[in-house]
Order: C-alpha cells, then sequence, then structure tokens
C-alpha cells in the first residue's frame, strides 16, 4: 500500500507535527504575553495575528493528514481495481485463448467436412458413370432383343452394262445415330 | 433385327402426292403388291431382292418400299426417270409414325427442282 509520507515518514507522523507547530506557536504566544504585561497596541495585533496563524497551521496540518488518509483510501480502491483488472485480464487472455482453439477446431471440422464433400462428389461422379454404364448396357440388351436404333432399308442396285432394263434391290442395316443425308 | 416384311408397292404416276409413307389402314397394307418375310436380318447376312424391270415405253417409274420390324417401321421412296436415255434415281427414307426423314439420295443428274425437296 503506497502512502504520501513527510521526510520519510508515515502519515502518522503528521500528528507529531502538528503537536511542534502548536508547541511552537504556544512558545511564541508565551513570548507575546510578557509583551502584554506592557500593554502597547501593536502587541495586542501581534497577539491575535499569532493566534491567527496558529489556527492556520492546525487547520493546514489537519486537512493534509486527512487528504493523505483520503489518497490512501484511493491508492486502496485503485490497487484492488488493478488487481480486478489483473484478474479480468487473465480471463480475458483465457477466454480468447478459447476462442482461438474453437476456431482452430472449427476450421479443421470445415476442412474435414470439405474433403468429404469432395470424396460425395466423386462417388457421386463415379455412381452417374456406372448409371450410364448400366442404362447403355439396358440399351444393348433391349437393342439385342428388338434391334435397338437400328434400321434397315434397301440399297438399289442401278441398272447396269447391257441389261439397263432393270434393277436389284439389296437389304443394308444402319444404326440411327450413324445415318446420313446424303 | 427378327420378322422383317418387306413390302414393295409400285406407285405408278402417284410419286409425288404420296407424302404420308404410314399405313393408313390395313386395306392398304393388303393393296400392296408385293410381300417378303425376311426374318432376322443380321450382317454378314445378305438379301438380295429383283430383279425389277423398268419400263421401255416411259421415262418415269415410282416405288414405295415398307419395311416393318420389332423397333419400328421404314418406308423408302425410289424414283427412277429416264435422262438422256439414261435411268437415274432419287430416293428417300422416312422412320416412324412421324415420317422423319432419315436418309435421302439422289443422282447428280435427277433434276430435283421437278420433285419439290428432292
Amino acid at each position: 500500500m503506497e502512502r504520501l509520507r513527510l521526510f520519510g515518514w508515515g502519515s502518522e507522523m503528521y500528528y507529531v507535527a502538528l503537536v511542534l507547530v502548536v508547541s511552537g506557536y504556544l512558545g511564541t504566544v508565551m513570548v507575546a504575553w510578557q509583551s502584554v504585561q506592557r500593554r502597547t497596541g501593536t502587541t495586542y495585533w501581534a497577539l491575535f495575528s499569532i493566534l491567527l496563524g496558529a489556527f492556520g497551521a492546525a487547520w493546514i496540518a489537519v486537512d493534509a493528514s486527512r487528504s493523505t488518509q483520503q489518497l490512501s483510501s484511493k491508492s486502496d480502491t485503485i490497487a484492488q481495481l488493478q488487481g480486478k483488472l489483473a484478474a479480468r485480464s487473465g480471463e480475458i487472455a483465457q477466454s480468447q485463448r478459447d476462442l482461438r482453439e474453437k476456431a482452430e477446431l472449427e476450421v479443421e471440422a470445415q476442412k474435414v467436412l470439405r474433403q468429404k464433400s469432395d470424396k460425395i462428389a466423386e462417388l457421386n461422379r463415379l455412381l452417374a458413370i456406372k448409371s450410364d454404364e448400366i442404362a447403355s448396357l439396358s440399351r444393348d440388351i433391349a437393342g439385342s432383343v428388338t434391334g435397338g436404333g437400328s434400321y434397315c432399308y434397301f440399297g438399289v442396285s442401278k441398272p447396269l452394262g447391257t441389261r439397263t432394263d432393270h434393277f436389284y434391290l439389296q437389304l443394308l442395316r444402319e444404326e440411327e445415330s450413324t445415318h446420313s443425308m446424303m | 433385327m427378327e420378322n422383317i416384311h418387306a413390302k414393295q408397292e409400285e406407285i405408278r404416276q402417284k410419286w409425288g402426292t404420296l407424302d404420308d409413307p404410314v399405313f393408313e389402314s390395313y386395306k392398304q397394307l393388303e393393296s400392296l403388291k408385293e410381300t417378303h418375310i425376311i426374318g432376322t436380318f443380321v450382317p454378314p447376312r445378305n438379301v438380295l431382292l429383283g430383279p425389277y424391270p423398268l419400263p421401255d415405253n416411259s421415262d418415269n417409274r415410282g416405288y414405295e418400299i415398307r419395311i416393318t420390324a420389332r423397333n419400328g417401321f421404314i418406308a423408302q421412296q425410289i424414283h427412277f426417270l429416264k435422262v438422256d436415255g439414261k435411268w437415274v434415281m432419287a430416293e428417300k427414307i422416312f422412320k416412324g409414325p412421324k415420317a422423319e426423314v432419315i436418309q435421302q439420295f439422289f443422282d447428280p443428274q435427277f433434276p430435283r427442282n421437278k420433285w419439290g425437296s428432292w
């Protein structure tokens, strides 16, 4: 606890200083009282000034002591607040550490989630490929029974050589996807 | 491809008016001139029909062929035309009930504008 000091002493020494000041003024009053025996006007004015100064000195000493006590009390309060602030700072630092750990955990979780999503997308892609293969096989199976997308038509063999008065028809098969407009 | 029935119909002078190759009635099917039941057709099996004569006293002859199979039917129009004493030909192949043209062919000497889209 920090206290206001006077010549290196504690605040209790103000009372000692007050007593010393009052003793000093008492001595001065005694000297003044001897002067009063002669009863001059200046002597009464000096006595009045001495009493007034003693009263002011005592007032200042008491007030300084009170201020020192108040200051000391304030210092105690400030120290308590500083202690509480330090404790709060520790709590805040701990909270920040917790938040950082939570954020790191969240980032890690998101990373894992992204990896899982990529894996699911890859599996979906493979599934789509397999589905296409199954659909193609199904078409092939159906096509092996019904003929699929193929069709037949007759190719015309045009009259050749000396016999130009007749033609032949030859059956041809073609896949629908490969037909062309000639 | 199994049980192919190849139907051939001579169109005579109505070549340009038979736009719809789809059978309209069983009666029309019965009116076809010549029918062949071919059966399963898988290459390298070869089916050759003919010979079919071209007229000496005319310079114009048309045919329509109907092919019925399990997976649909095909109509094929063939038209012969005598140009400068030589027979030239053009053909169109239709598929399905909407008679979609899936293939067509014509000789370079065949007068296309004479037959519309040919």
